[in-house]
């Protein structure tokens, strides 16, 4: 049984559709990426698993339970943790009082205190930074900061939303290593939105790509990035 | 580095005993402070500057329980008034009506509480009875809050400032619509139904012959409560989640805030204590309670002390709330404007070339402080070798300058500076005394600046806002601003290169 599991999802804003039937499933201890253009509904799709919007048609079971019913705060308690699109850090609020917010579900200080002590051996750059307000980062290291964040919640499904916009080439790479240092070392499953196609392709196991509110294409991530049709349309190859 | 993880453990939530123990030991020392202010102060001040003493508190605990809702968690209500009033309404209307049915009539309870209990030194058995209403009249408040609360589950911004703003209006509407106050126990014996509901708490005449329990004492204490609760809140897990909710809600639903709970829950303590609020005011001597401090006037008041504080921050707005309360009494006497303006002024020539915030506000909150000591008669030593009377404030004031200089190595401009205050003081002292008429041609125009407070109370806000639109103290705290080892800055480290 997978453990996200989303079958025909439609959502509208207003009367306007965004997805029209998307199904997709995610393996426990799996990268799985969502790629695809702009506007294709990538981040409508994860703002509905994480109760932020409410889908219109179609069920989304995690873990064996449905939870489109739910809010987003008893799904962040079930263990599904995002760092959502644009970063959505507390600017006014230092760097550790962002860490803290991110373990707000979670009851268990020993636990928090030592998830905090791995999130900030893998973003060192946040340990010389937590006493400075969060708006004051840079731009890769709000993302960092969103991040380890969403790590604290310590979920067991981490939804995360374009983490390489807007950021340098360097920092890209640097981000999409902690990905996988993530899922390697707490074997947290990932669903993870992108658009920048290669580095997705690369980094993921299993890949779906969504077209206008649909799924175009789905296969192991490593099929996907040879086959002509992504090769042409996303990876920029002629 | 295992010490480490613990201590960071310990820090995160507060429930145990250590945590208490940091929430009392300021609780206690802050209470006994107030016993202390109101057994020392009390006797040498007279019945205005007490009054005005107790206003200061009460604009303290209103701007800091208002700040729980508009500057942690972002949301503008407009209606605090109405807490304030339901508060004070609830606990007089409680005091009033069961010290009559007990006592027969509604006069101050000084039994002592040793006759019914071994410990001699507490306050009287009335006091207990204006602290239990007090309580009441608070959580009734919090009740309130709890309603007021509830619609800015769905609305956002203007829309719940509305729905605030009508909250209040709608209190003073139904305390205006409310039955005549009864002012015997007869009357109140031989009442019927009709005369009972609405409730007997005044109507538009307003509630009077509340027994007057409010003391300094009170007030400070209640301060203390107030501030010990703000503050901690803030460190709180709860207090993180309502300033997530103010800078990004979808974020902090994000992180599993349940962000309409925890706004409602803002409202309930912010009522609560603007219930309390209006309990002191009620029982404060001099007082009748009117439907109209339940209006938006009194909501906007307080209000300009948040903002004025800067949102969010408590010692902000606890500072907004002494400035602002002393400043509108002061303005009804023009020599103080000018003194103030020309201390303030001066300091900021004298020791700020630069935009030096912090020296500011030490020298600002100075002047203020040695000001109210020349406006109540304190320091009055003068020199009569010299023609020119130079007090002993002026000369508290000049060393504090001379004491900057020092520490800024600029020892001759201290003391051209200190010569300055003091001859403008006199100057301005002379010119106030010679001139307090204009003429224009044929017309002449009285000098009253007091005719003209609040325009000039008005003119001093907005030139602050100019000044610092984020407020006196922003975000941050007073401490913030020192410096320290263990509040290290907050702000502006220096930016990663090469990005
Ligand atoms: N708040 C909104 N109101 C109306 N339409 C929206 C809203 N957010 C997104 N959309 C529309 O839904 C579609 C999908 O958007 P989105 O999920 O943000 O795309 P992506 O994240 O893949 O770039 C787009 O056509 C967009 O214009
Ligand atoms: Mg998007």
């Amino acid at each position: 049984m997978p453990l996200l599991e989303v079958r025909d999802l439609c959502v509208k804003y207003g009367a306007i559709p965004a997805l029209h039937g998307l199904s997709l499933s995610v393996e426990a201890g799996q990268i799985v990426t969502l790629i695809g253009c702009n506007g294709a509904g990538k981040t409508t799709t994860l703002r509905t698993i994480s109760g932020l919007l409410r889908p219109s048609g179609g069920s989304i079971t995690f873990n064996g339970a449905p939870i489109h019913t739910l809010s987003t705060d008893g799904i962040v308690r079930l263990g599904i943790a995002q760092a959502p699109e644009g970063r959505g850090i507390f600017g006014n609020l230092t760097v550790d009082e962002n860490l803290s917010l991110g373990a707000f579900a979670r009851r268990d200080r020993a636990g928090i205190a030592k998830d905090r002590e791995w999130a900030l051996q893998l973003f060192p750059r946040l340990r010389e930074r937590l006493r400075q307000n969060a708006g004051t980062l840079s731009g890769g290291e709000q993302q960092m900061l969103a991040i380890a964040r969403s790590v604290l919640a310590r979920p067991r499904l981490l939804l995360l939303d374009e983490p390489s916009l807007g950021l340098a080439p360097q920092i890209v790479q640097t981000i999409f290593h902690i990905i996988r240092t993530i899922r390697e070392e707490r074997g947290t499953t990932i669903l993870l939105v992108e658009q920048n196609a290669h580095m997705a392709l690369h980094t993921a196991d299993y890949a779906y790509v969504l077209e206008v509110g649909r799924i175009a294409m789905h296969g192991p991530a490593a099929r996907l990035a040879a086959s002509d049709a992504v090769r042409k349309a996303y990876l920029g190859v002629a | 580095m295992k010490s480490q993880i613990q201590d960071h453990a310990r820090s995160l939530r507060g429930s145990s005993l250590p945590a208490l123990a940091t929430a009392m030991i300021p609780l206690i020392l802050l209470i006994f402070g107030a016993a202390k202010l109101d057994e020392f102060v009390a006797a040498s001040f007279d019945r205005y500057h007490l009054r005005v003493m107790m206003d200061v508190g009460i604009a303290i605990v209103l701007a800091v329980s208002l700040n729980i809702v508009n500057g942690y968690t972002g949301q503008f209500s407009i209606g605090h008034a109405g807490f304030f009033a339901v508060g004070g309404y609830v606990s007089a209307a409680l005091t009033y009506y069961v010290t009559m049915s007990v006592w027969g009539e509604a006069i101050l309870i000084e039994t002592p509480v040793s006759a019914l209990w071994p410990f001699p030194h507490l306050p009287p058995v009335g006091a207990w009875i204006f602290v239990g209403a007090a309580i009441l009249g608070g959580l009734v408040a919090a009740g309130a809050g709890y309603l007021v609360g509830l619609p800015s589950l769905r609305l956002r911004g203007d829309y719940l400032a509305i729905v605030t703003l009508g909250f209040g209006e709608i209190c003073r509407v139904l305390l205006e619509r409310s039955n005549p106050q009864f002012f015997d126990v007869d009357s109140m014996r031989e009442a019927t139904v009709a005369d009972w509901l609405p409730l007997p708490l005044g109507s538009a005449q307003g509630f009077t012959d509340v027994p007057k329990y409010t003391s300094l004492f009170w007030v400070y204490a209640f301060v203390a409560v107030t501030l010990v609760f703000a503050y901690r809140l803030k460190q709180s897990a709860t207090g993180r989640a309502l300033l997530s909710i103010r800078e990004d809600e979808t974020a902090a639903q994000a992180m599993g805030v349940n962000v309409t709970l925890y706004k409602v829950r803002a409202f309930v303590f912010a009522a609560f204590f603007a219930g309390l609020a209006g309990a002191l005011y009620a029982h404060q001597p001099g007082t009748i309670l009117r439907p109209l401090d339940a209006g938006f006037m009194r909501s906007f008041d307080v209000i300009i002390i948040v903002v004025l504080g800067g949102m969010g921050s408590i010692s902000g707005a606890t500072l907004a709330a002494v400035l602002l309360t002393v400043m509108a009494e002061w303005l009804r006497d023009p020599t103080h404007v000018w003194y103030l303006a020309l201390y303030i002024g001066l300091a900021r020539v004298a020791l700020t070339p630069r935009d030096n915030w912090r020296d500011l506000v030490v020298i600002g909150s100075s002047a203020v402080a040695l000001e109210s000591c020349r406006a109540a008669g304190l320091f009055a030593l003068s020199f009569p070798l010299l023609s020119v009377q130079v007090t002993g404030y002026e000369l508290v004031y000049a060393t504090l300058l001379v004491v900057f200089c020092i520490l800024r190595k600029d020892v001759l401009r201290g003391v051209l500076f200190v010569a300055g205050v003091v001859a403008f003081a006199e100057l301005v002292r002379w010119l106030a005394l010679k001139y307090p008429v204009v003429r224009f041609g044929p017309t002449e125009i009285p000098l009253r600046l007091g005719d003209y407070r609040m325009v000039i109370y008005a003119l001093l806000l907005v030139s602050v806002m100019i000044f610092r639109p984020q407020g006196l103290l922003g975000l941050k705290e007073i401490w913030d601003f020192l410096p320290s080892r263990r509040h290290a800055p907050r702000t502006a480290a220096p930016r990663v290169s090469g990005r």
